[in-house]
């Protein structure tokens, strides 16, 4: 595609919100902008969290200044993209053994910083929530919702792409190309074939989240992250219909988090050595420590199905020895290394949060333009999300069902196009010409990247049937062999596996045998010939 | 004191249809309460005895292989001779319930997944496609049939498995007019939903002829194999027996996703049989609790509040996909009688029921109530002395990994009938 060959103005490097964010924002304003990512979009923090959209109520008391930029990105992000937003609310509850002063502290700050914060009476409280813990002996309601990180990056994904920007998956950065004391581009390795390529560009971003360091190491120079995990459950029902907060200082298993029509528990922090943070695992002991907790927000979940255990990595910036990362800022860290470290033509964009990935692009973009010359404003706060992904989507669709022509026996086309509309993934209403669409126009090259964009196998059963539909469109429709799609297939459930078997008791784990009797027993994917 | 029954099942699978077959036809008064779907949901089209050694070995003579389980294994329990013996009575059984079946327990031969994998089985319905040797098959040209708008049927796969053998394979997917007007619900793409559109002899009538063109095509049409997903019939074979008749070529289903028209089918007969017999079946009587004094069961009670009483019991409630077993956060508990649970698994690394790599063994699979070698389940360490525990609910093996699955479920039924039998006083 001679990405090589071109000189871009910039080459963002990361493809979770902050980089893809960043390279709409970049794209808007006119730059030639490159995007790179490892491996694919939305792996590292961006999809491991439990997609709250902050009111920054949490961060009131003891970070306004992340607290303040909560509030406004939340506004915000309600007019951008308020199709991936849900607006419900949330409260900050106090238990008995709570101390009732910290919701004075909460509201006071709070209203600081400027976020709607009002004391509700625990009966109103009840009569709103009633799953909440009837015990409750204080509330506060503020603005807090859920955001889909999924949707949002890949509604920032193509809207960059409208705007013009490439965007490479599967690309890692091995090397920083520097000379005389300037990042000049970057060396990268196609993970997919090994390829080696050079790639010119006038600023690079470094906006690798929690792997900035490594990034920044490869230019020598030093960022000391704080790689703080976080675990989390996904529960099977949505059992709140808003945000529950503990109305304490914040710890461990604090707040659940609804969104469509599940609930997620949130969460433990824990320093963890970088080398974890490519394949971080949920422990027996964190599990307990959330279910201890969650429980006490809401007493219904000891006897709700759990549908996975999952955990990410918070990309914080040490600043102390601090030991588990609670007490660290969540604000955002934009260093120009020129300045910092005497290394022109090389940003980092780190810190911050999902809430305000739109602020931290904003922020960068800003830098980058300031030493290119470039005066074009930021309009990524008016513009909105969607009315570009409209018609992108309208560009993709163009390229619908021809890979239908692979599939032999296909003598009636109006059969087929009425057969699109059949759901191959029941539980999250995913069809057929959907996938077929997606594999068609060249996008997806595993089913795990499928289900980041389609939601396929994310539902209450955990890929039961979906993932098998979905294979045998990788072999007809993207023409990949049967051996890969085998081999994909079994790569997509262990990666759904390592969800499940932290939590298998009840129903989980009835499910889980389940999937197993059929995989394993039924079809003996486990004897797939793979040679 | 005469009860109104002298045996009642809980749990109406494989198992529990085997074992009450076995002892209705010695004049026992026998019911079974039933509730929910059993694993015949994703029912192969074979039944196995035992396929794979300890390091997943395929195992050729599945007797022989028999010796050499560790004591734990339910077919340990039976001892050698005793289950070679049984497993002519389990292949005398499912023919007098007029179930068509091929292979025997001497030699293992292969079935073929929808995957496309051959995996060892003991007797397979007489409709699937079988290897004898898991290298050949009976012609080396197929057609592989799917309907258009069928999903789950992985023909790809199938073909790749069957060129692995050899085999020339095309795949053809034919239009059922039918499947259109029917499909009111973007749900509706399961084998059931094509089985009730088969359910008619026009459209039947149609499929074949389109069948037979589609071969015609292919070329020669006696020297080639059609290959149907199994989405006919299921209560019997009267629509594959039509269709064979119409189509020139040797016609053979393979499994299809759940839910399993073959097993459908199967549980269709052996509950046919039962009743025949004299049988009584309970539909959704979930069997709740148990009263147990002195080491016997008095009594059990199903969620209508209704209490039932039997001379003998028969636990065939089936694993954790069955809810025979339920996991809590802490431990497993059998949930009617709260029977001793025998673990029998290696601590995982994560001491949890389960281990990281989807693909390895599993420790949840070897869990199970704990018996003796009569099976009689132990509660706080003593038999329960009227009760005995089949099928996939014992402990000690790993369906998945050994298969071995409908084998236990069929010869520790037959096992426990004969023991019941003997328990009863002579007349």
């Amino acid at each position: 595609m001679g990405f090589s060959k071109k000189e871009y103005d910039v080459i963002i490097i990361g493809g979770g919100i902050t980089g893809v964010g960043t390279a709409r924002d970049c794209a808007m304003r006119g730059l030639k902008t490159l995007l790179l990512e490892r491996s694919d979009f939305a792996t590292g923090a961006t999809g491991r969290n439990h997609g709250l959209l902050h009111s920054g109520a949490r961060y009131a008391v003891n970070d306004p200044d992340s607290a303040a930029e909560c509030i406004r990105e939340n506004l915000i992000l309600r007019r951008i993209a308020s199709h991936c937003v849900e607006e419900h609310d949330g409260l900050f509850i106090s238990l008995p053994e709570d101390d009732l002063g910290y919701q004075y502290q909460l509201v006071e700050a709070c209203r600081s910083c400027g976020i709607p914060a009002e004391i509700i009476d625990p009966e109103e409280a009840k009569r709103i929530e009633p799953t909440v813990n009837p015990a409750l002996t204080g509330a506060v309601r503020v603005p807090d919702g859920s955001v889909d990180p999924f949707r949002l990056v890949q509604a920032n994904e193509l809207d960059a792409r409208m705007h013009g920007a490439d965007i490479l998956t599967y690309h890692e950065v091995i090397a920083l190309i520097t000379q005389a004391n300037r990042v000049e581009g970057v060396k990268v390795r196609n993970t997919q074939n090994n390829e080696e390529l050079e790639i010119r560009g006038k600023i690079t971003v470094n906006a690798a989240g929690i792997w900035s360091s490594t990034i920044a190491r490869m230019a020598g120079v030093e960022i000391t992250m704080f790689p703080s995990k976080g675990a989390l459950l996904i529960f099977a029902n949505r059992v709140n219909k808003m945000v529950i907060n503990r109305c304490h200082k914040a710890a461990n298993g604090d707040i659940l988090v609804p969104d469509g029509d599940v609930t997620i528990l949130g969460s433990t922090s824990d320093r963890v050595p970088i080398s974890e943070c490519d394949d971080v695992r949920v422990t027996p002991k964190e599990i307990a420590t959330l279910l201890r907790e969650g429980t006490k927000l809401v007493p219904v979940l000891s006897s709700t199905r759990i549908l996975r255990a999952y955990a990410g990595v918070r990309p914080l910036v040490a600043e102390d020895d601090e030991e588990a990362g609670r007490g660290i800022s969540r604000g955002i860290v934009c260093l120009d290394h020129e300045k910092r470290d005497g290394l022109a033509g090389f940003i980092t964009i780190t810190g911050g949060k999902l809430m305000t990935y739109r602020l931290m692009a904003e922020m960068a973009t800003d830098m980058v333009c300031d030493k290119l010359n470039v005066k074009r404003r930021c309009e990524t706060a008016v513009i909105a999300l969607n009315e570009a992904t409209d018609q992108t989507r309208k560009a993709i669709s163009r390229t619908t069902y021809k890979g239908l022509n692979s599939l032999p026996g296909k003598d009636d086309a109006a059969l087929w196009t009425s057969a699109e509309s059949l759901y191959l993934c029941e539980c999250e209403k995913v069809t057929l010409g959907e996938i077929k669409d997606l594999i068609a126009s060249g996008q997806v090259e595993t089913l795990t990247q499928l289900r980041r964009r389609t939601r396929m196998g994310m539902g209450k059963c955990p890929g039961r049937y979906c993932a098998l539909r979905a294979a045998r469109l990788m072999c007809s429709v993207g023409g990949k062999t049967t051996i890969d799609c085998g081999r994909d297939l079994a790569d997509f459930i262990n990666e759904r596996w390592k969800g499940i078997y932290p939590i298998t008791w009840d129903t989980t784990l009835a499910d889980a045998q389940y999937m197993a009797s059929v995989y394993k027993g039924l079809c003996g994917l486990d004897k797939f010939q793979t040679s | 004191m005469s009860k109104e029954y002298d045996i009642i099942i809980i749990g109406g699978g494989l198992s529990g249809l085997t074992a009450g077959i076995a002892l209705q036809r010695k004049g026992r008064r026998v019911a079974i309460a039933t509730s929910g779907p059993s694993t015949l949901n994703t029912f192969s089209g074979s039944l196995e005895l035992l396929g794979y050694d300890s390091r997943e070995r395929p195992i050729a003579h599945p007797l022989d292989a028999i010796a050499s389980l560790p004591p734990t294994h339910p077919y340990s329990k039976i001892g050698t001779d005793r289950l070679a013996l049984l497993t002519q009575e389990a292949q005398a059984l499912l023919g007098e319930a007029g179930i068509m079946l091929k292979g025997n327990s001497a030699a293992n031969h292969w079935r073929i997944t929808p995957m496309g994998v051959a995996k060892p089985a003991w007797l397979t319905l007489d409709d699937c496609l079988t290897s004898d040797d898991g290298t050949t098959l009976p012609l080396s040209n197929a057609t592989i049939i799917n309907i258009a708008g069928f999903l789950d049927f992985p023909v790809e796969f199938i073909r790749a498995g069957l060129e692995q053998m050899s085999v020339h394979t095309s795949i053809c997917t034919l239009p059922i007019k039918a499947m259109q007007t029917r499909r009111n619900s973007q749900y509706e793409t399961r084998a059931t939903t094509i089985a009730r559109i088969m359910d008619n002899d026009d459209i039947l009538h149609d499929f074949a002829d389109a069948v037979s063109a589609s071969c015609t095509a292919n070329g020669n049409s006696a020297k080639q194999m059609i290959l149907l997903p199994a989405v006919f019939g299921p209560t019997g074979n009267e629509a594959l027996t039509k269709l064979r008749n119409q189509i020139e070529s040797p016609v053979y289903v393979i499994a299809t996703l759940p839910p399993s028209l073959l097993g459908m089918r199967l549980q269709t007969q052996l509950r046919n049989h039962f009743t025949q017999l004299g049988g009584k079946i309970f539909h959704d009587a979930r069997v709740t609790a148990g009263t147990i004094r002195n080491n016997e069961i008095t009594s059990i009670a199903t969620g209508y509040s209704e209490t039932v009483e039997a001379e003998r019991y028969i636990l065939a409630t089936g694993s954790f996909q069955s809810h025979g077993l339920v996991a809590g956060y802490r431990r497993v508990i059998e949930p009617i009688f709260g029977l001793d649970i025998d673990t029998n698994a290696k601590a995982s690394p994560q001491g949890g029921l389960a281990t990281g790599s989807f693909f390895e063994p599993q420790p949840f699979m070897t869990y199970g109530v704990h018996t003796d070698d009569a099976f009689h389940p132990l509660k706080s360490g003593l038999p329960v002395n009227n009760l005995y525990a089949i099928g996939s609910i014992l402990s000690g093996h790993n369906t998945h990994h050994q298969g071995d699955g409908t084998g236990v479920s069929m010869l520790t039924a037959l096992a426990v009938a004969q023991e019941i039998e003997q328990s009863f006083p002579k007349p």
